[in-house]
């Protein structure tokens, strides 16, 4: 009987002017999307390898020790779901404001649209009158009337309606996917594909989300048409207004100074600290003069020798020269020397430690606001999946964060490289300088690696969690509303 | 009968479900969305100010011939309407000597999860919720009287289905005006309370006037759309599946895809490309002029007798002097050009890039013509000095400053680089005459964001396509309601 139901439910839907229009728009939006995306993927690969040989030539040729850490800065390859996912933009690209614009205004279409905005309002439009409509058709009655549980006929809806529904879906994905097959320009490994089944199974969760919602909102409504306007109610409210709000809400809960506020901090505790040692200086030199007298004041007269200050060479040779004759000056300048050390590297590390404090301090705060944002944003379905299909395709924040590891990591390896490189050439050339060319040829290259899927699963399983709980409270609340549903 | 009809389209609609759900929405949605987008002005605005001071207090006199004069974008007030590019726009050009400037962003600890979704302005509120709402009101008038059997009753009296048509615009036009004037106001009553903002200042009324107007127009085209939808659609529930349709392509998917489009159609590479070919160039044309340098140092020395190994950074002898005074004169020429050159050759690449990506971006903007609330956007970002056109106007802005700059202080110094032998320059500089080191300062950036009457200009084929697309959606649903089967 439950098999009747489904059947039923599946064949309504198919033969229903909907299936047709969710169908067509299916096909053709995700299969105009990958393909004008993977051309896009295909121009940022060139872009990207230009970008690398460009800066190959130039370290070939112009590699010299004032240049070499501006340039060799490691270059994020496009991310291989490019052609189904658009990734934010990293820190270098959002500085580009003269490329193209309009994206930035009417952010672009990709996967992430076609499962959140396009296949979420077709699953409502599939599920709003599943229980509504047929009470008003009359048919509900029919089928109450025969000996077949309620739960079952729930459930058989459920199975039905999310099969039909999901035909489009799956049909043009596997369509899309044929083509990022085909095309020669995307070489996916094994991992990408076992990331894309994961991407599969965690839209189908998203969708089926959207379904039981408009079933539960459906058993709650007498007729379809508030049935409908419910559903779309909610379907702005979860889609666009929750996920729009949050930054903004924590941003109001949680407040962080701003950097400029920071680095005013930072420079009246440095001028605090200049004039610190100023005085201290000034302390010192008095207690010397107390204590050597006229040797001091002749130490004076050469401007301390270039120990206090930059001084002019001839006062530093003078001291010097003085310094190799007399013994007891040369006690007395380092003396002086070791003592100022002593009192003023102290200052200075209280100075390090409160400004890293300064900066700590509003690295954590700017954390805890992304993570509030990120947490009140789960209440939104939308949100939990876009974390998601993010993290797991590797086109989100956490790639981002990923990438910085892997920069600081392949620093590891290149700072003590040229290290050794400078070292070396200064052995055996002793005329090397800040500017001459360094021979780069054997360096180590950037290689950038994908993050493990384990590691990427264990980030992403809370929210997918989450939408399954979505799923199960939809269909739970349905359930309990069809039970006591008034079928005349 | 007009009126009867239109009283008669308002009473129905008020006296349903929808009217309540929808302004419920506005209301919320409206003065939450202007109170979050003020807050975010005002904390820009406060960023701006800081830096600006932070800035004077360090260069506000005694500039040096090694400055590079800054000057600050304020934010524009206007973007709390519409936030648009603001965002990725620059807050600095920075100057130089050498004639060119550059954009720069400082990295703020920004929230990162605000590019992961989308924004919460005015602009969106309208493009998305308003557009929708008008269409929710809309999507059934005529096919749900079919259905309900009421049109047919209509039809049989003396009245012409135009008429029918034009009482179902504007009866549900005023009923949605209704809460959307109210959470308008209190949007705008919301914005007074800011410190910073007047609503009644002199320049901000007559744009908020502006915007208005095209709101209401931009409302007007898409009940028109929801009537037209119904008009060509015999059941609500077929009215549904369209206006998802129409909503999803229009709203949605011609914006997005259109610069996608173009993108495709017209590639241009990435900014990255271009910045690393302009260093290039640079790197090469120095070096060039570096050579020159010597050969113009060599040139001198052995005219007065001298060997260039020889001669220490001051010279000592008479032929030193001598040597040293000709090629002072001389390499002024060869500093100029070289400086020229570069300059030439960084502002030809970057002004052909300039032009291939505009070239781009106007295929992007036209294609995206085809829905209103692309128009609409263009309008409203425009207005506010958050537009397409913005990164232009910076760039203009930006121009003006280095000129003035240059003025002010950078043509104050004489700066000469002798080469000796060695490849790291020996830098001299000299005042010019009446210039006081103490007293110069950096001039401030005066920005200029785009005019209201310049925005209404370059926008004035949106404005125009607003009309048509009321028109147009005007014109089918009168067509196709003439044809239809009351049945």
């Amino acid at each position: 009987m439950l098999k009747t139901i489904i059947t039923s439910e599946f064949l309504n839907n198919i033969l229903n002017l909907r299936f047709i229009i969710g169908l067509v728009l299916c096909v053709i939006i995700t299969v105009a999307c990958i393909i004008i995306l993977s051309h896009d993927y295909r121009q940022e690969l060139a872009d990207y390898n230009l970008r690398v040989n460009l800066q190959d030539e130039f370290l070939s040729n112009y590699s010299h020790r004032g240049s070499l850490f501006l340039m060799i800065r490691p270059q994020k390859p496009p991310e291989r779901f490019r052609p189904l996912i658009i990734g934010i933009p990293g820190k270098e690209n959002s500085k580009s404001f003269d490329d193209n614009p309009l994206p930035i205004l009417f952010p672009p279409l990709d996967f992430l649209f076609i499962v959140t905005i396009i296949m979420s309002l077709l699953a409502i439009l599939f599920s709003y009158d599943a229980i509504a409509g047929e009470r008003q058709s009359g048919t509900l009655r029919l089928v109450i009337a025969n000996s077949i549980s309620r739960t079952k006929i729930l459930f058989g809806k459920f199975v039905g309606g999310a099969a039909s529904l999901l035909i489009p879906f799956i049909l043009a994905l596997l369509v899309g996917v044929l083509y990022i097959n085909l095309n020669p320009n995307i070489q996916w490994d094994g991992s990408a594909w076992a990331e894309l089944a994961l991407l599969t199974a965690a839209s189908i969760t998203f969708i089926t989300l959207f379904y039981l919602l408009g079933l539960m909102v459906s058993a709650f409504s007498r007729c379809s048409a508030t049935s409908i306007l419910n559903c779309l109610f909610l379907w702005i409210l979860l889609i666009l207004v929750i996920p729009n709000m949050c930054p903004y809400i924590s941003a109001q809960l949680n407040r962080i100074p701003s950097i400029k506020e920071i680095e005013r901090q930072e420079e009246e505790i440095t001028r605090a600290c200049i004039e610190l040692v100023g005085q201290r200086e000034k302390e010192l030199v008095k207690k010397f003069e107390s204590n050597y007298g006229k040797l001091f004041s002749e130490f004076e007269s050469m401007e301390f020798g270039g120990v206090l200050d930059d001084v002019e060479p001839k006062n530093r040779e003078a001291a010097q020269q003085r310094a190799a004759a007399d013994p007891e000056f040369k006690a007395m300048m380092n003396a002086f020397r070791d003592e100022l050390k002593q009192t003023k590297a102290p200052i200075w590390r209280i100075k390090a430690e409160q400004t890293n404090k300064l900066w700590e301090n509003i690295e954590t705060k700017a954390a805890a606001q992304t993570k509030l944002a990120k947490n009140l944003a789960c209440i939104s379905p939308f949100a939990n999946f876009v974390y998601v299909a993010r993290d797991l395709t590797g086109t989100g924040l956490g790639s981002l964060d990923y990438f910085e590891r892997t920069k600081v990591e392949y620093g590891k390896l290149y700072a003590p490289y040229v290290g050794k490189k400078v070292q070396d050439a200064e052995k055996n050339d002793p005329t090397f300088t800040w500017d001459s060319f360094l021979d780069l040829s054997d360096r180590p290259r950037f290689v950038f690696k994908e993050e493990a899927l384990k590691d990427k699963l264990g980030e992403v399983l809370p929210y997918w969690g989450i939408l399954v709980l979505f799923n199960v409270v939809f269909f739970v609340a349905a359930f309990a509303r069809f039970m006591r549903y008034d079928v005349r | 009968m007009l009126g009867t009809l239109v009283r008669k389209e308002i009473t129905e609609t008020i006296l349903d479900m929808r009217f309540w759900v929808v302004t419920v929405l506005f209301l919320i949605l409206i003065p939450l969305g202007m109170y979050v987008s003020r807050k975010d002005y005002e904390r820009r605005l406060a960023n701006y100010q800081q830096e600006h001071q932070m800035y004077r207090q360090h260069y506000g006199k005694d500039v040096g011939p090694d400055v590079e004069a800054q000057g600050f974008r304020p934010p524009s007030m206007l973007s709390i309407f519409a936030l648009g590019l603001d965002p990725f726009m620059p807050d600095k050009a920075i100057t130089s000597r050498s004639g060119l400037v550059r954009a720069a962003k400082e990295p703020g600890i920004n929230n990162p999860e605000s590019l992961l979704f989308g924004k919460a302005d005015y602009l969106f509120n309208v493009s998305f919720i308003v557009s929708l709402a008008a269409l929710i009101f809309t999507f059934n008038r005529i096919s749900g009287e079919r259905e309900r059997g009421t049109l047919r009753l209509m039809i049989s009296g003396s009245i012409r289905r135009g008429e029918i048509l034009l009482a179902k615009i504007v009866g549900n036009y005023i009923v949605l005006l209704v809460p959307f004037v109210i959470a308008f106001l209190a949007a705008l009553i919301i914005l007074n309370t800011s410190s910073a903002i007047s609503v009644w200042s002199s320049g901000l009324w007559f744009a908020l006037l502006v915007i208005i107007l095209i709101t209401l127009l931009f409302i007007l085209a898409m009940v028109s759309l929801g009537i037209c939808v119904s008009a060509l659609t015999h059941g609500s529930m077929a009215s549904i599946m369209m206006l998802f349709l129409v909503w999803i392509m229009g709203v949605l998917g011609i914006p997005k895809i259109s610069p996608m489009i173009a993108e495709a159609v017209y590639p241009i590479e990435s900014r990255n490309v271009v910045d690393l070919a302009a260093r290039i160039a640079r790197e090469d044309i120095e070096g060039e002029f570096n050579k020159k340098r010597e050969e113009l140092f060599e040139k001198c020395c052995t005219e007065f007798g001298t060997t260039w190994e020889d001669i220490a950074v001051e010279p000592r002898t008479d032929a030193e002097k001598q040597a040293y005074a000709k090629y002072d004169r001389e390499v002024l020429a060869l500093d100029s050009e070289c400086q020229k050159r570069v300059a030439n050759a960084i502002r030809k690449l970057e002004q052909d890039y300039r032009n291939r990506r505009n070239i781009q971006a106007s295929l992007a903007v036209n294609l995206s013509r085809i829905s209103p609330v692309s128009c609409y956007t263009y309008l409203i970002s425009g207005l506010a000095g958050t537009g397409p056109a913005e990164p232009d106007k910076f760039t203009e802005n930006a121009e003006r400053y280095q000129e003035q700059v240059k003025a002010a202080i950078y043509d104050n110094w004489v700066v000469k680089t002798y080469r000796m032998g060695e490849p790291r320059p020996n830098i001299r500089v000299r005042q010019t005459e009446g210039f006081d080191q103490s007293k110069a300062s950096v001039p401030d950036m005066r920005y200029e964001y785009t005019t209201i009457g310049e925005a209404l200009r370059a926008g004035w084929i949106d404005i125009l396509l607003l009309f048509v697309f009321n028109i147009l959606f005007f014109a089918v649903a009168f067509w196709r309601f003439n044809k239809y089967d009351v049945r």
